[in-house]
């Protein structure tokens, strides 16, 4: 038996105003989610069987998206994130992976975003946080 | 995309063109080509008994400088070294200076479509260089690092 391993290098983010059109985010060179969490309610009593709490999920919350690519500055996919934000926009987002099957999509809004960074040895870069709303739904459905 | 045109572009910088004319001054001169002057500065290895002062040219170490999940970046970080041979440690030394101070911020297309734009200078020192038994050769070091693009552009549309 081996290990299926599958790069990073070709994954597509992009991100739509309607939930037709999309438009894939130029350069990004991380997209890396923080993991959705649940909140969890203590509903121990005194007829709970056994030792053990007896702890009840209520919601879940998926969290964010951080984003961080190499700054293009004319790039209209990356200006577009700036509007986004600047917006308050609930947008529409699609994660083809590099295998060209496996799709994720999700609405969020673009909660942070830093249009550039600049260091004299390195190349501009830009980063930015996706704050997702629902659940991000995945091949097997909402995840 | 010609093979180290960098390099080209570069050593035609230094041999050629009027804002190097400081280092030009310094080198020892080699027979024209026509009506242009020849300087002496090497790709990697000088010729055996190359008349001096002279600069060797390496190219240290190239990476790309961007890299994302569309490609990798035509702009590449690279570093260069400039080795300043003489006769002497003052005279290895002030030809080390010149190349420095003409190069550490020169941002420019070099005669070969190089877009370059220098940043740092990482290194700069004397290290003398034993020749043989007939004498010495002194030797500075400089190293400086340039991003550059053979694309001629870094901005790509």
């Amino acid at each position: 038996m081996t290990t299926t391993a599958v790069p990073g290098y070709g994954s597509k983010l992009s991100c739509s105003l309607d939930g037709a059109t999309y438009t894939t985010v130029a350069q990004l060179r991380k997209i890396l989610p923080q993991g959705s969490k649940q909140t969890m309610v203590d509903q121990t009593n005194i007829l709970t069987a056994g030792n053990s709490m007896a702890p009840l999920a209520a919601r879940f919350d998926s969290g964010e998206i951080n984003l961080e690519g190499v700054l293009s500055p004319a790039d209209g996919s990356q200006l577009e994130l700036g509007t986004v934000h600047a917006n308050l926009t609930l947008a529409w987002w699609k994660l083809l992976l590099s295998d060209g099957i496996t799709v994720w999509t999700w609405r969020g809004f673009l909660s942070e975003f830093v249009p550039f960074s600049i260091d004299v040895a390195k190349a501009m870069g830009f980063t930015a946080k996706i704050r997702v709303q629902g659940a991000l739904t995945g091949p097997a459905g909402a995840a | 995309m010609a093979v180290r045109a960098v390099c080209g572009g570069l050593f035609n910088f230094l041999t050629q063109n009027g804002g190097a004319g400081s280092v030009q001054g310094l080198l020892a001169p080699l027979p024209a080509v026509g009506a242009t002057p020849q300087y002496s500065v090497y790709f990697s290895l000088a010729e055996k008994q190359a008349p001096r002062p002279y600069i060797v040219l390496h190219l240290v170490e190239t990476l790309p400088a961007g890299e994302t999940l569309d490609g990798v970046s035509d702009t590449m970080d690279g570093e260069f070294q400039f080795d300043s041979y003489a006769d002497d440690q003052v005279t290895a030394r002030r030809l080390s200076q010149a190349v420095r101070d003409v190069l550490k911020n020169l941002g420019t297309t070099l005669a070969d479509g190089t877009a370059i734009q220098f940043y740092s200078v990482s290194m700069d020192a004397d290290d003398p260089y034993d020749l043989g038994g007939g004498g010495y050769v002194f030797r500075s070091v400089l190293r400086l690092r340039a991003f550059y693009s053979e694309q001629g552009s870094f901005a790509q549309p």
